[in-house]
């Protein structure tokens, strides 16, 4: 085709969006609904994920050396261990230090180990790690007790157990959630462009007959399909974002954000917005396309 | 220019809609098909325009069988003939102007040749002070008109027209009727359905009639007549 046709074509695409205003105010509210509902429950899904991460991260184990553990020997372990797979944080707690965070604890009491000092402190050099994820934890316990020096290697079974299924069920269930959530807003957006496009079937008849090509017809459609995508994606985008940095500004402000810690901490509106809006633009312009493609062809055939 | 041999059509319902209709009509001629409803006259304007294949038989338009067209051309095709309906068939969010030009845009004209083609057939049908209004305005001749003008911008070489004066009075047909006799004396093979007795009788033209899906006469100058 020629380049004034294409430019032809194109013009008619956006001619048609505001000629038929209803039709369109209708396909564009249809696709910022059904997105906006999508856009809610994907911050909902993100942020559990979040929090299940954050759970996650707090999986610690503990080594603790033999007290004949040499210096040397253990830096070398040290270097070791942060070779590992999994391993978010490392650190060193020296006898001394255990033996000082030990009489802090116990605070007015803490008379009762005014007995122990250097010379007899009980307690062992021990390495606190912390993991990115529970699954390592078997691997890290395995390597950990095949050193000599490595009196015993003290984790949480349980704990370990419990957040590693609840982490993985969240996101089944999310993605299931999400999933379904996008069949469903692809099926409304489907219904509003082809009854949006089957109001006009005459006009596509009457092209016909005068001899214009399939694609002739088809390429304006698929035009307006795709601008009434975006302007859907764009308006569920902008109400998206605001009802979320809304609830982030409510959050921040509460009480149960300090009680609960960074556990409940939402995420920040840009780490959201980004692949929210990306989806919102892939599911409304790819949807609107398809859905005016496959519309207009059942009335091609004249 | 037109040639129908031994061609019958039957729908999927079973309606036998054409039996066996043999026919040629000659370059630049002026044919009248005539019948009452549900003789075939819609259906053979159909399979001109190739909107049906017949269950049997051939069709051929300039020496070309359309039964055999494959789907891809057929949009080429209709760009030779010109069409008028009944209900005009506007685009009813383009203007007149535009209705016309969209007729030269599906064949990727130039803006030049568009501005210099459409006004000239606005003026040969009488429409050219409507040009920038809307179907919705326009009465129903005007609006035939406008249908003429659309399907004469492309300089078709048949204009085929199914009952055009259906939806108009007798005085508004009777001005449609000149300017398809215009377009005929340019050259164009005119072929008009219709059962529009006065008309058929004051043209004295060639006149086909079918019955129940048969061709019952052919007469050249005749009148309109449909056997009880």
């Amino acid at each position: 085709m020629k380049l004034r046709t294409w430019k032809r074509m194109a013009k008619q695409g956006f001619h048609n969006v505001f000629r038929n205003r209803i039709m369109s105010l209708a396909s564009v509210s249809a696709i910022a609904a059904a997105l906006f509902v999508l856009g809610l429950v994907l911050m909902v899904v993100m942020n559990i994920n979040n929090i299940v991460a954050s759970l996650e991260s707090k999986v610690e184990v503990t080594i603790f050396l033999k007290s004949e553990a040499q210096r040397l020997d253990i830096q070398s372990l040290e270097r070791q261990i942060k070779s590992w797979e999994g391993i978010s944080e490392l650190r060193f707690v020296s006898k001394q230090e255990a033996l000082n965070t030990w009489k802090e604890e116990w605070g007015d009491k803490k008379y009762l180990l005014d007995g122990y000092h250097a010379g007899n402190n009980p307690l062992p050099d021990s390495f606190h790690i912390k993991l990115e994820k529970p699954e390592y934890v078997a691997d890290i316990v395995e390597k950990a007790n095949a050193f000599k020096m490595v009196e015993k290697v003290q984790y949480s079974k349980d704990v370990v157990d419990s957040i590693s299924s609840i982490a993985s069920t969240t996101r089944i269930f999310g993605l299931i959630i999400v999933a379904v959530l996008i069949a469903m807003a692809m099926i409304i957006i489907h219904n509003t462009i082809r009854i949006s496009v089957y109001s006009r079937r005459r006009e596509v008849n009457i092209m016909k007959y005068i001899g214009a090509t399939d694609w002739y017809i088809r390429w304006p459609f698929l035009m307006e399909g795709m601008v009434l995508g975006l302007f859907g994606a764009v308006i569920s985008g902008g109400l998206t974002a605001g009802v979320y940095s809304m609830l982030v500004s409510r959050m921040s402000g509460s009480p149960v954000q300090s009680n609960l810690l960074s556990l409940f901490q939402l995420l920040p509106l840009e780490r959201v917005m980004y692949p929210v809006s990306a989806l919102f633009l892939l599911v409304g312009v790819m949807v609107g396309t398809t859905a005016s493609l496959l519309s207009i062809s059942r009335h091609l055939r004249v | 220019m037109i040639r129908f041999e031994n061609v019958t059509m039957v729908y999927d319902n079973g309606h036998r809609a054409l039996n066996n209709i043999n026919l040629t009509i000659g370059n630049g001629e002026f044919v009248f098909i005539v019948g009452e409803s549900g003789a075939g006259k819609s259906t053979l304007i159909k399979l001109l325009l190739k909107e049906i294949d017949p269950t049997a038989g051939s069709i051929f338009v300039k020496d070309m069988d359309i039964t055999k067209m494959k789907r891809k051309d057929i949009p080429y095709y209709r760009r030779g003939i010109g069409v008028v309906f009944q209900d005009f068939r506007l685009l009813p969010h383009k203007t007149v102007y535009e209705n016309v030009a969209f007729a030269m845009e599906i064949m990727e004209a130039s803006k030049k040749e568009i501005r210099r083609q459409v006004p000239a057939v606005l003026n040969m049908v009488g429409l050219a002070p409507k040009a920038n209004s809307f179907p919705g305005q326009l009465s129903g001749g005007e609006q035939q008109r406008t249908s003429l003008a659309r399907a004469l911008v492309n300089n078709p070489s048949i204009l085929i027209a199914d009952e055009p004066t259906g939806n108009l009075d007798t005085a508004t047909a009777g001005e449609i009727m000149k300017i398809i006799n215009m377009i005929n004396h340019r050259g164009t093979t005119v072929l008009m359905a219709t059962h529009a007795r006065e008309i058929v009788d004051s043209m004295k033209k060639r006149v086909i009639t079918l019955h129940k899906g048969a061709m019952v006469s052919d007469k050249e100058k005749g009148e309109y007549f449909v056997e009880a």
